[in-house]
């Protein structure tokens, strides 16, 4: 094991301050939430085996909509990555490049989509008065379990080719060129030199569709058509909720969302530790793209339309064309400051959640460079990094306010404790992007600089941050965007004064104000996109995507 | 259309390039080994990538073994490449690097481990038949690359600036190994290289990249033939 | 050191926020001006829901301020309330929005009347009357409503009877609300209950695969019978005022129209209570210290007031509910809503209720 480059004293504090935030954020409430909550270890484990019929349901559609999600993920991923690298040709057309951004930028939106934005959108299609019935193709699967996984796939398919295309991207033409003069076709090329390059991505990508999907709620709550289409959050929602306060039950249903979520996280980390291959190029190489050619056009723009395809479903909560009435004096006075928070929330997620990925990423290079058993350190650290997104954000929220009850009320409103909830949630998408990053560090270049006379923050400056600064703002954007229209922690720590643009929306709705809310849906949409878009553009577009 | 010539035959060759157009006539017949000096930039990466197949030419057409193989793709062209970065694949150890070429015709395990043995032991990678191919040198690697691009047989051995990363010492022994391993299987080689040494220590025939003329306000460059050994 | 002390600092600065924040929204309540702090549902809490026209004629009145706390829906209130006592404190005087179902369960965490009596409580309606601490402010009758275009669309006749919902014609064209996690559906799967006794669960193994489909609350059930995704929906009667105020033909033209079952209609009774003295710092019975009086006589002002001629009259316009109080005048809308024969309180207490559920849950949960 090399020594690790980060020094002892950034270690430390970063090791501390990752530890610390996870402790405060996540371990001690639901520390406390246990210890206060859990009845005898008998009731427990009752109930623990009672919820398995919803644990039942929950794998089966977690399972069908991965399955598909993945396939067509990584199909297209492949793709847009081949075609992200023919971008990158010197020869190749502007306009290839720019269809290939724009095409990455559709696939990286379904992310930001807010799930009831989703689920309004899906109702508008497949409805019994939906596009598709007005035009004389009534499908029946609206509020069928086929409705939910067809949502899903939709939401996540682009998350998955996103990420792997980006690590398509990466693989070396010239590998793909050697593999092709020995005689290999397209399928032993896929699989002798493409898949063993890309599959950490692409399985931390599908297990983190997995995880989507089993905590899914909303678009399982819509579009489901009520049990026994149904998953664990879900569940847990229905105890938790109504009249009696059932909170073995709760607990039961996120206990068995920890080992179903937890257990296929860890694994992965454990096999990704033990076949480690480097997922880039190796850092001496020169790189040679792949060719542009005259198909290369058609492609990309066949490329750009098939990318569109997973963003045109959403645009139907536009239809109607009430959205521009909200900007009258009389909707923007009521709609402006919900706006404000949730902007505020929404980039103060972001950068919260990025921070402190960083962080973690500090503190587990630290870690590795320093114990005699770095490797399973690593591990153990780099899964409890990402233990908050196997927690329903349901339990970690009610643990957060019995642990500061006597600092934090949530029916008086918390910003602070939305913040720190969001931040939290977000956190483990930021980390499993950039870990990847980190282990690619090329620390002769560091080492090259410094002997130039560089600090190491100079040296990082310069020879590291170039790296880091596009996947830093692609994750900083997503996050932003899905933070936007992230409805369950901002609904624990409301208050009247304090009520984010989402839970407008449901709000209205229980004023009868339905063409309002699906108004204000269309504009959450916009501001999602919106924030988006705008960050990577102020952050220098396409360096991101087509590196 | 056939010649009825083996070796290697080059007719026509255009490319346009950034800045210059490239062309060349040539051949090289069978167990010869043509070396093709020029600058960086020249086009002579170019024109390689082009007759394995990996790129297109804007004209010219190339017969291998009296077949023409313009239109055919890379991957059945019957020609090995060493690369310059050698292009090892990481995710196979170094047995399944040095037969591959092997297995994609279909040649069963045990035979593709009988047949690389040989080689391995040659070039003194036996020790190292089942090691990954990251844990090599750069020496190693670039043996692997030799032997992954020869174990097969190809029609036609193309090698790219293969010693421009290996200090002198190591440059030395690998150009007498390669000279070795191109007796056991002597196809047609031409090896890319900017390095007269290389030229010197391998070349039967030389080519190098020449400027002409200038036509239509680009700068014309040309393969030709340096001496005859 | 270093990273000790910059440890140390985050820590430090992060408990100072909360902190902070804690001091700047002080949930704890002020001697001084009176201040009367209340939990409500979200829509009367909301800057266009009841409380906003209410709240303010009170503080005129009486002298003080009051302040709303949103908790959500009604079962969020009961949620709030056990929370408060698993945490040793509550933040409020008066809870408003307990329906009477919700008060089995909340009962526990208000206080007894003991010899007060609210002024203008003898001339409820009996039917609002849940019980002693709990004082009614509004209710609501459940019912389907229809939407008649569709349903003459669909070529289908009104069901009279929750039997008739069984029938092939209406598969699939009823819109309900989960019983686990709303009033509405809870009430229609209490309806059930009473009206088929213990063989209610006969009645939903044949009815889970007539509905649409199960939403979590009144909103979406309502937005999507509203998008004419189905031609019935669990509601309640005043939907079909709402709609007559809103546009919809009066008289037998009409649209979206209440549809009563000859079983009989369930009703929610919506009232408030104080919160257990106890739960508020005080120990239970002992004298209350100057200020605490001060609020106690505020918070039974002001249920006094909910219950009032003024308020009671407002409560239709405000709350799309009826108004407890008998005699109060009702809009035209109001008065053309049909009267149910029979209206049922169903309320259970929580063991029988989580048997229900219960068994409504394992039978519906199996494909």
């Amino acid at each position: 094991m090399k020594p690790s480059r980060v020094p002892a004293n950034i270690g430390w504090v970063a090791l501390a301050l990752t530890l610390g935030f996870l402790t405060l954020s996540t371990f001690w409430p639901l520390a406390v939430l246990i210890t206060r909550f859990l009845g005898s270890s008998q009731t427990v484990l009752t109930t623990f085996f009672d919820v398995f019929p919803v644990v039942r349901a929950t794998l089966s559609q977690a399972m069908w909509s991965t399955a598909v999600s993945a396939v067509l993920g990584l199909g297209l991923g492949l793709w847009a990555g081949r075609l992200a690298s023919v971008a990158q040709d010197k020869h190749s057309q502007k306009c290839v490049s720019k269809c290939i951004s724009l095409g990455h930028f559709f696939l990286s939106i379904p992310y930001g989509v807010p799930t009831i934005v989703a689920a309004t959108a899906w109702i508008s299609w497949l409805g019994r008065h939906g596009y598709f019935a007005q035009i004389g193709i009534p499908l029946e699967i609206s509020y069928r379990f086929q409705a939910v996984i067809l949502a899903h796939v939709f939401f996540n398919a682009p998350w998955v080719a996103y990420w792997v295309s980006q690590a398509r991207t990466e693989i070396p033409q010239e590998e793909l060129d050697a593999a092709q003069s020995l005689g290999a076709g397209v399928l032993c090329r896929f699989r002798f030199v493409i898949f063993p390059r890309i599959k950490w991505t692409f399985f931390s990508a599908t297990l983190q569709v997995f995880m989507l999907c089993v905590m899914s709620f909303a678009l399982v709550l819509i579009l489901g058509g009520g049990p026994p289409v149904q998953t664990l959050e879900t569940a847990l929602y229905s105890r938790m909720r109504y009249g009696s306060l059932d909170m073995p039950g709760a607990m039961a249903c996120g206990l068995w969302q920890l080992l179903v979520t937890g257990v296929p996280w860890l694994a992965l980390l454990w096999f990704q530790k033990k076949k480690a291959l480097n997922p880039s190029r190796n850092s001496n190489e020169s790189f040679r793209v792949a060719q542009a050619s005259s198909r290369s056009l058609i492609q990309s723009a066949v490329f750009l339309w098939v990318a569109a395809l997973f963003v045109i479903p959403y645009v139907a909560v536009f239809s109607g064309g009430k959205a521009l009435s909200l900007l009258t004096a009389r909707y923007l006075s009521e709609i402006s400051l919900p706006l404000l928070i949730s902007f505020k929330l929404a980039l103060g997620t972001a950068a919260g959640a990025c921070v402190v990925a960083l962080l973690a990423v500090l503190a587990i290079s630290f870690v590795q460079g320093r114990t005699s058993c770095a490797s399973r350190a690593s591990t153990l650290l780099g899964f409890v990094v990402s233990l908050p997104s196997s927690i329903s954000v349901l339990v970690l929220g009610l643990g957060f306010w019995i642990a500061y009850a006597d600092w934090i009320d949530p029916f008086e409103g918390s910003f602070v404790a939305m913040l720190i909830l969001q931040v939290t949630l977000f956190m483990p998408v930021a980390f499993r992007v950039f870990w990847p990053i980190a282990q690619n560090t090329a620390h002769f270049r560091l080492s090259a600089a410094e002997t130039l006379g560089a600090s190491p923050l100079t040296a990082f400056r310069y020879v590291e941050f170039p790296r880091w600064r596009a996947p830093v703002l692609r994750v900083f954007a997503m996050i932003a965007a899905g933070a936007l229209g992230e409805v369950a922690a901002v609904s624990l720590f409301y208050s009247e004064k304090l009520v984010p643009l989402p839970l407008v929306i449901s709000r209205w709705m229980g004023q009868y104000r339905f063409e309002e809310a699906q108004a204000l849906s269309a504009f959450l949409l916009a501001a999602s996109v919106a924030v988006m878009a705008g960050v990577q553009i102020l952050g220098g577009k396409n360096r991101d995507v087509i590196r | 259309m056939s010649s009825g010539k083996e070796g290697l035959q080059v007719r026509g060759f255009f490319k346009k390039m950034d800045g210059f157009d490239l062309r060349a006539d040539f051949e090289i017949p069978q167990g010869v080994r043509a070396v093709l000096l020029g600058k960086s930039g020249s086009g002579k990466t170019t024109l390689l990538r082009v007759l394995a197949g990996i790129e297109k030419a804007d004209a010219g057409s190339v017969v291998l073994g009296g077949k023409e193989i313009s239109q055919v793709s890379p991957k059945d062209r019957d020609i090995g490449v060493v690369f310059q970065e050698q292009a090892l694949f990481p995710a196979l150890d170094v047995m399944e690097n040095a037969t591959f070429g092997l297995r994609m015709r279909g040649v069963s395990r045990d035979e593709r481990v009988a047949l690389a043995d040989p080689w391995l032991k040659r070039l003194g990678l036996h020790k190292q038949s089942f090691a990954a191919v990251t844990q090599l040198s750069g020496g190693e690697r670039q043996r692997v690359a030799f032997i992954r691009a020869l174990i097969w047989k190809p029609k036609l051995l193309l090698l790219d600036e293969p010693f421009s990363a290996l200090d002198a010492e190591l440059r030395q022994t690998l150009r007498l190994e390669l000279l070795d391993l191109h007796k056991q299987w002597p196809v047609p080689v031409l090896l890319v290289t900017h390095d007269a040494e290389d030229a010197q220590a391998l070349a039967t025939v030389k080519f190098q990249i020449e400027t002409s003329r200038a036509a239509e306000g680009r700068e014309q460059r040309v393969v030709t033939q340096a001496f005859s050994s | 050191m270093i990273g000790a002390n910059v440890s140390y600092k985050w820590v430090h600065a992060l408990v100072l926020a909360l902190l902070t924040h804690s001091v700047l929204c002080p949930s704890r309540v002020s001697a001084n001006p009176p201040e009367l702090v209340i939990y409500a549902y979200d829509s009367f809490a909301s800057p266009k829901g009841a409380g906003s026209k209410i709240v303010p004629l009170f503080e005129k009145q009486c002298g003080c301020t009051v302040r709303l706390l949103g908790c959500g829906n009604g079962g969020q209130l009961l949620t709030r309330l056990q929370l408060d006592e698993k945490r040793g404190k509550s933040d409020a005087h008066l809870v408003l929005g307990l329906d009477q179902q919700t008060w089995l369960q909340a009962k526990h965490y208000t206080e007894p009347w003991g010899n007060w009596v609210p002024k203008g409580y003898p001339e409820l309606l009996a039917e609002s009357k849940v019980g002693e601490g709990f004082v009614p402010f509004d209710y609501g009758v459940f019912s389907l409503i229809s939407d008649q275009a569709e349903l003459t669309r669909l070529k289908l006749g009104v069901p009279q009877s929750l039997k008739d919902l069984l029938k092939p014609a209406y598969r699939r064209n009823v819109i309900l609300e989960d019983p686990r996690t709303s009033t509405p559906g809870m009430a229609f799967l209490l309806l059930t209950h009473a009206v088929f006794g213990a063989d209610f669960m006969a009645f939903w193994h044949s009815f889970k695969t007539q509905w649409l489909t199960l939403t979590p609350g009144w909103d979406g059930a309502y937005g999507l019978f509203l998008r004419r995704e189905a031609p019935l929906v669990w509601s309640y009667t005043t939907s079909q005022a709402y709609h007559e105020e809103h546009g919809d033909i009066k008289g037998d033209g009409r649209r979206y129209r209440a549809l009563l079952f000859q079983e009989g209609q369930p009703m929610q009774v919506e009232g408030a209570a104080m919160i257990r003295r106890s739960l508020r710092g005080g120990a239970p019975g002992a004298p209350l210290s100057a200020p605490n009086d001060e609020v106690e006589r505020l918070s039974k002002a002001f249920l006094e007031f909910l219950i009032s001629p003024e308020i009671q009259t407002l409560i239709a316009h405000t709350n799309w509910m009826l108004p407890v109080r008998v005699g109060v005048e009702l809009p035209e809308s109001y008065r053309a809503l049909p009267t149910a024969k029979k209206l049922l309180r169903l309320e259970k207490d929580s063991d029988e209720l989580s048997q229900i559920l219960g068994r409504w849950q394992r039978e519906v949960e199996h494909p």
